[in-house]
């Protein structure tokens, strides 16, 4: 395309058999502790990390 | 040609010069050149396809067929105007407890929630009896779940690390086939090589709370007699970050104020001082400190700034700012984005005494109290009001923000003590998660210009 360019095409289609597993961490155990930042968070399943702030 | 008829579900914005929709639906970013974008806000502001036509001519001279025939290929392909993806009100079970074990704290910061870390009662420790039984109560409630959380909290929680270290050999040894994520927030006072040792060892994630240098975290963050922090925690909380140097296990997280809104000096001071996971989060109080409708086009500027600088200094080296995490390949499902937060069903703090409450937030406020470590949840009908607060589509407010899938609905506690009601967003911090969100889209958009063979075309 010349006019636009696509940077994310469609995340929230990305979803597989464990969609709504809510193993991924809870808002508050992450950085924020005033907010939520779900955002800002990652799928365990698609990105799991051994220490769980990210 | 193009459908104009959800015009919610497209997000248009400028961040540092650049031009952005952000499709709602889909989670879909795109980045425009100087006519597509205006074609596009034309379009959507007049509803008016030959409006917009004639708004681009006059503007830039040029001939909309090429302009339209990308949108029509975007709309075509699910990727503009998109329609919603299926969801539903999840059956939410506890996995993430918050345990409080220190409603005390030799710290005492002058925006401290926890009202100087006691939480407005006398001060107590939690005992490792209590602790256990918490992790029991955990257990026992949340059938099903593979993965549990718990968190250590305070005032001070390493003013009870006896109670800390027996309550995680408990759990791993008692409930071995649970997979157990454990944090701890601390000021880093007591930190010892020993503690941070028994910490990393049993991958405990830190958060270390910092505001930034030491005149600004001097600022609000003192002892009891007001001498400033700063000189007696930087070495220890250093050195974790350089223990953790290649690890993800700690943030250095600050507060900002209305007085000390520049994150973006606040942010590169700390990134200068060496750390690599760094967040800032704005205090959230009625006080005179707290954060007003007058600072956010400041804080837009800061955010900006901060945004701009953060793209450049990856270039030497890397480093992460937790607003800035906003992982487009690997994010969050649907689901989760539309569940909240959980607070009083999925996730609860436990104080010292073992009362249940629905987050850390709301320890102390007797009339939030849901039950207790050792009876259960008695409180059902408010744990029912927070089951349902949770479902983003439950705040009315929340329906058709732009912002909806990012902030899940907002922080049911900040609603709470800024609006007395959960269901009611408090709209400074709406404000605020905006600004965050665009910021991190931005962020997105360069580092992958930095490595263009992840953008699509």
């Amino acid at each position: 395309m010349k006019h636009i360019k696509v940077i994310a095409k469609k995340p929230f289609w990305n979803i597989d058999k464990r969609h709504d597993c809510r193993e991924c961490q809870t808002p508050c155990k992450s950085a924020c502790k005033t907010s939520v930042t779900i955002g800002n968070q990652v799928c365990e399943i698609k990105k799991p990390v051994k220490r769980w702030i990210w | 040609m193009i459908d104009r008829s959800d015009k919610t579900s497209v997000h248009l914005f400028t961040f540092n010069g650049e031009r952005f929709a952000l499709d709602v639906n889909s989670g879909s970013l795109l980045n425009f050149d100087k006519p597509s974008f205006y074609f596009l806000s034309e379009f959507l502001n007049s509803g008016s396809i030959d409006l917009a036509r004639q708004g681009i001519k006059e503007k830039f001279n040029i001939d909309t067929e090429e302009i339209e025939k990308e949108f029509e290929t975007l709309v075509e392909q699910g990727i503009l105007f998109s329609k919603p993806i299926p969801y539903f009100e999840s059956n939410l079970t506890l996995k993430s407890i918050c345990l409080n074990v220190a409603h005390s704290c030799n710290f005492a910061c002058t925006y401290c929630f926890a009202k100087k870390g006691s939480y407005g009662d006398s001060e107590s420790l939690m005992t490792p009896e209590n602790a256990k039984a918490a992790i029991d109560f955990l257990v026992k409630n949340s059938e099903g779940k593979g993965a549990l959380e718990v968190d250590f909290f305070g005032g001070e929680p390493l003013l009870a690390f006896n109670t800390v270290k027996k309550t995680i050999k408990y759990a791993k040894i008692s409930y071995p086939d649970k997979k157990w994520r454990f944090t701890i927030t601390t000021n880093g006072s007591l930190l010892t090589p020993d503690k941070e040792q028994f910490l990393y060892e049993n991958d405990v994630s830190i958060v270390l709370s910092l505001d930034g240098n030491k005149e600004t975290n001097d600022r609000f963050r003192v002892l009891k007699n007001g001498q400033g922090t700063f000189d007696f925690v930087f070495p220890k909380i250093n050195e974790v970050a350089i223990h953790r140097k290649k690890s993800e296990g700690y943030y250095v997280r600050g507060t900002y104020t209305k007085e000390t809104l520049e994150i973006s000096k606040i942010a590169m001071d700390l990134r200068n001082m060496g750390f690599k996971f760094i967040s800032l989060e704005p205090v959230v109080t009625k006080d005179k400190i707290g954060i007003t409708k007058e600072d956010l086009p400041k804080l837009k500027m800061e955010y900006e700034k901060l945004a701009k600088e953060y793209v450049e200094s990856q270039k030497e080296e890397k480093w992460k700012f937790f607003h800035f995490n906003l992982d487009l390949e690997a994010g969050p499902c649907v689901q989760k984005r539309v569940n909240g937060c959980g607070a009083g069903v999925e996730y609860v703090a436990v104080s010292p005494n073992g009362d249940i409450f629905p987050c850390h937030q709301f320890d102390g406020i007797k009339e939030t109290k849901l039950g207790d470590i050792f009876t259960g949840i008695t409180n059902k009908k408010l744990q029912d009001k927070f089951r349902r607060a949770n479902y983003l589509f439950n705040k009315e407010e929340c329906k058709d923000c732009w912002a909806r899938f990012y902030c899940s609905g907002g922080c049911l506690a900040n609603n709470y003590n800024m609006n007395g009601d959960i269901l009611k967003p408090y709209q400074i911090g709406c404000e605020i998660q905006k600004m965050r969100i665009e910021a991190a889209l931005y962020v997105q958009y360069k580092s992958m210009e930095l490595s263009p063979f992840r953008t699509s075309a």
